[in-house]
Parts: structure tokens; sequence; C-alpha cells
């Protein structure tokens, strides 16, 4: 059954941070969505949520917040993947404002969306970690995630042959 | 706090932001580190190439005519079938050219073309997804024009095949180049398909060559005598045509419904273009005085071929019932693939002059994939012409069938010519002609 619109939720991050939430705001979230079943008193305890720190709730909250009311994406949706053959790296506008931040605050959004089970909050991260790689040499991307190449000059040129194919664009 | 590095992040995120990058961008991330090597290349599942191969997108081969259902679903290599492809295009577009890699880009696309998406899925329902195989491979083969190179005597064949499913669709333009290009290309094609050396006990008469294995050269050459003749048409006859290029190769492209039992798609009606020469010339050019066939009777401004617009009407008939053309026991001609059996069909033919024929025929499914079909026109009684054709692309492809057809006798020195018959909706308000 459906709660009223105007139930708060209280949750706990990592850093002793609290929110109070509305609750058709928090269910954006699979992971809390299913947490909250077949709850329907007021929640006097907050709920802790040990793998996201104030700061990136903050922002998975905003996003919640601008998105609250969309249909979520079913289970179904998520099977039939496989079939969709559209590849899509286009981001809403207000989405691409939004996940401009730091790369250390874009992981830690992707991170807690993937905790949180948010997928469309998932996605956006994922296309927006693919964008920056786009069109990128390795030792590009190397400098981009700060990667160590750690191949041997014998291994690296081996390498470089077998994908000689995708150097041409 | 350690800020996250990405590396550390769980594999299954690594691969979702990987699906959502393009092959290039996902090799150049597996040329950063061993980590990122191994989780790309040597992953135990199919999951992440599976999802690049699909959205790229390309056709699912799991949908394609060529697979094979016995077989158990996860036994195709995304990741070697996707690479394949990205190989083909990058030898498409190398400069310099890389000849002797050519031989492979052209099988790998010739076979995407065996893989196309069925334009029905089943019975009528028709669906809207346009083969993404094709449009890839268009658009490979129009930019980097590797069609217009001069093929390997071992690729010559391999090319033909290519340019006949394109129908002259990559060949447009209007320019002066392009023109005479194909004004150069119109002679060799007529020398080619009037040449009645060509046509004996060994090809069969028809587009092959020997062992009935089919010369796509021969068949390049008739489509583009039909087609430079279509462009010379007067009117709405100009526009009346069969559907060009690699979509119209698709499986079940053709108007009318998919059935198993009419796996060819023959019942229906269909229009034929049938050209010719005036038969004064073709035995000038065959049997000339000095003994060396000379192509300049085409370049002759005065040179005319006749082109004729016929409807047939087509429908699948026991081999007991064939009056007229009895082909070898059907067993014998019964192909690997027990989805397609031969099929005898009867029908009419009717030209301008308001003359019905009565056509009998055969089609059948080579070895090689490519459905051919045999047919005689009967005219009161008499079996007069025999024609021999193969259907371009795939089973029921749009683009018909292309041929040439000959007498029934196949005396030497008996006119030939090429034909062209493709199916139309029944209600295809088109108007025959015969012009010169």
């Amino acid at each position: 059954m459906a709660a009223p619109a105007t139930q708060q939720i209280k949750i706990r991050c990592n850093d002793e941070k609290e929110f109070t939430v509305d609750r058709d705001v928090l269910e954006r979230s699979v992971l809390i969505k299913n947490m909250l079943e077949d709850v329907t008193e007021q929640q006097d305890a907050p709920i802790p949520l040990p793998n996201v720190s104030g700061p990136v709730m903050a922002k998975v909250l905003e996003y919640c917040t601008h998105h609250r009311g969309e249909p979520l994406p079913s289970a179904d949706t998520e099977q039939s993947q496989d079939e969709t053959r559209k590849r899509t790296t286009d981001i809403s506008e207000w989405d691409q404002k939004f996940i401009t931040v730091d790369q250390e605050m874009l992981f830690e959004i992707i991170l807690a969306a993937n905790y949180l089970d948010i997928k469309s909050l998932l996605d956006v991260g994922c296309k927006t970690v693919a964008n920056m790689i786009k069109g990128k040499t390795p030792e590009e991307i190397r400098k981009l995630f700060n990667i160590v190449n750690d191949f041997t000059p014998e291994e690296e040129a081996q390498i470089k042959k077998e994908n000689e194919w995708a150097e041409d664009r | 706090m350690v800020p996250p590095h990405f590396l550390v992040f769980p594999v299954e995120l690594i691969e979702r932001v990987l699906i959502a990058s393009c092959p290039q961008d996902v090799a150049s991330f597996s040329m950063t580190c061993s980590a990122a090597y191994h989780l790309v290349h040597r992953s135990t599942d199919q999951f992440l190439w599976r999802q690049l191969f699909l959205l790229h997108p390309f056709d699912d081969p799991r949908r394609s005519l060529a697979h094979d259902e016995s077989k158990a679903p996860d036994s195709i290599d995304w990741k070697s079938e996707l690479l394949r492809r990205m190989k083909a295009r990058m030898i498409a577009f190398s400069q310099p050219p890389l000849i002797y890699e050519h031989k492979r880009a052209l099988e790998t696309f010739i076979a995407m073309v065996g893989e196309a998406l069925p334009a029905k899925d089943s019975q009528e329902s028709r669906t809207n997804e346009p083969s993404h195989n094709l449009l890839w491979l268009h658009d490979v083969l129009d930019k980097s024009r590797i069609l217009d190179s001069t093929p390997l005597p071992n690729e010559a064949r391999l090319y033909a095949r290519l340019r006949s499913y394109l129908a002259l669709t990559l060949d447009t333009g209007k320019d002066e180049k392009t023109q005479a290009r194909l004004r150069k290309r119109r002679v060799k094609s007529r020398s080619y398909v009037y040449d009645l050396r060509k046509y004996n006990s060994e090809t069969s008469w028809g587009p092959y060559m020997a062992h009935g294995r089919v010369n796509w050269v021969h068949v390049e050459h008739l489509m583009n005598v039909v087609l430079m003749n279509l462009g010379e048409l007067p009117g709405t006859w100009a526009h009346t045509k069969p559907p060009l290029g690699l979509q119209a190769t698709r499986p079940y492209s053709a108007p009318g419904i998919r059935s198993s039992v009419d796996w060819a798609g023959i019942e229906g009606t269909w229009r034929r273009y049938v050209c010719f020469m005036d038969y004064r010339d073709l035995f000038a050019f065959n049997y000339p005085p000095n003994e060396a066939h000379d192509p300049a009777v085409f370049e002759d401004p005065r040179f005319r071929e006749a082109t004729k617009l016929i409807e047939v009407k087509l429908r699948i008939v026991s081999r007991q019932a064939m009056r007229f053309h009895l082909p070898p026991s059907t067993d014998r001609l019964a192909g690997p693939d027990p989805r397609y059996p031969p099929l005898c069909f009867s029908g009419s033919a009717k030209g301008v002059q308001g003359n019905e024929a009565v056509i009998e025929g055969m089609v059948r499914m080579g070895v090689d994939g490519v459905a051919r079909w045999q047919f005689v026109s009967v005219y009161d009684g008499y079996t007069q012409w025999s024609s021999d054709g193969i259907q371009v692309g795939n089973v029921g492809s749009a683009m018909g069938v292309v041929g040439v057809w000959t007498t029934a006798l196949h005396d030497q020195g008996d006119p030939v010519g090429p034909f062209w018959l493709w199916k139309v909706e029944e209600d295809d308000p088109t108007h025959l002609m015969e012009y010169t």
C-alpha cells in the first residue's frame, strides 16, 4: 500500500551526518525502498548507510529530489537490456550539470548509486566516465585515471599489435 | 580517506562503463595496464563483448537465417566476431591500401550480408528495425571506396558479389569522373553479357562457373547492363525498378508473407525486365571477320538495346503438374539445408502486346546459400525461352532475381540477354512496355 507522501525518513551516513528526507525521494533507491517494505509507521531510528558519506549523500539526494515521481525502471528493463540495441551516451541537460563534479566525487557518486541501487544515477555516472575516455589514447587514459603502465616493453608491443584495428578512427 | 581509483571499482561497474563506450575506446583502455588488459581480454564470460557487439549496433546473429538453432545459444564467439568486423573496417580504410588483406575484409563483409536481420519476423509481421549490419556496411563501403580499387585475381568474385549487392547505389555521382567510369563499365558489361562464348553446358547457360558455382562477375555485368538501360527509359518507367542496395538484400524484404512452405517467396506478382540486342548487331559482335570481339560496337552512339517490361504471376505446383519443363528429380537437387527443399512453380507472363506465355520452373538452394531460379517461357505450347538466374542477396530479397535468358534449344548462335525479376505488391499499377 502507498505510504502518505508526507512521511519523512531519517538516514545516517558513515560520517554520522544525518538527513531527514521525504519517503518518496528516498525510495528512488531500491535498497532503501526494499528496507521500507511493509513499514507504515513513523520510524524514529535512522537507517544506517555505512557505505556513503555525508557530502556524497547530499549530492545523491539532490538527484533523487529532482527526479522524484518519475517511474522507476522495472526489473524487466534490466533483463531486456541485452536486447536493447541502442547505445546512448546522451545525458539530459540537468543531469549533465549535476554530474559536472571532480573525478573523486564522480566516482563516489557511482559507487553510492551502485550500493543504493539507483539505476538511472548509475547510468548517468557510467556514461559520464565513458565520455571521459572517448577518443583518448591509452597514455591519455592512464593520465586521466592515474593508472600506472606495468607492461614490459615486449608485452606492450604485443598488445599494441593486437589492438591495431582500434587505432584508425 | 583515499580517493577511489577506477581500477578498484567492482568489475561489473567497470564493465558498465565499457559497455557505454565504443570498441575502440575499450581497446585503448585495455592497453593502459595489465589489470585493464585482463579485464577486457581475459574475462571468462562473454557478457562485455556480447554487449559491445549488440550495442555497436550490429544485428543479433541469433536472429539471422544463418543461425543454427541446434547449437547452444552461447556458442557465438562475440569478441572474435566483433574484432573481425573492426579489422575488416580498418583494412577497408587503410592508406596505403593493405591489398593482401582485402580478401579477408571482403569475406567478412559478405558474411555480414548473410547474417542480416530478416525484414519479417514471421508470417506477415514486418519489423521496423533496419538491418544494422547493412547500414554499417553501406557506410564503410561508401566512405572507404574499397570497391573502387582493382582486385587481385583471387578477389574478383568477392568484389563482384559485393558490387552486385550494391547494384550501383554507390555510383550515383553526376560528376564527369563517375559518369566516364560508368560509361566504361557499361561497355565492359555489355561485351561480357552479349558474348555468346560465355554460354555453354559448362556455365549451364547462366551466370555460373563449372560445377554450378555462381559467377558473380557475370551477375554484376548482367545487373550493370539492365540498370544502365533503365536509366535511359522515358517517363515513369525510369522509376519502375527493383529496390536496390544493401537493405534490399535482406531476407524476406520482398512483398508477400513469409512462409516456411514458400521459402523462396515464389507466389505472387512479379515484374520482369528483359533486355536484348538487335540480332544483326549481336551476330556481328560475336562472329567478327578478324576473330577478335570488338567492343567498339557498343561505343557507337547509334547502338541500341531494347528493354521490355513484363508482368509475371507465379504459384507453387507439384513436380507432377509440370507440363513443359521437367526438372530432374527434386531429391537429387535438394541442398544440405532441409528448410529449403527444391520448389516447382508455374504461372503466366504478359507483355505489352498482351501475348501471354506459360512459365514453368524451379527454385533450389545451392550449397553456397544462394537460391537459383530456372524456368522456361512457353508460347502456344512451344517452349521458346529458357532463363537461369540467382537471387541477389538472401532468401526473399526485395532486389529479386538476376540472370540470363536464352533459347530453350541452346543452339549455337542463338540470342541471349539479361533479365531482372523482382516481386511487387499484388495491386502494383505499373504499365507494361517495350522500348527500343
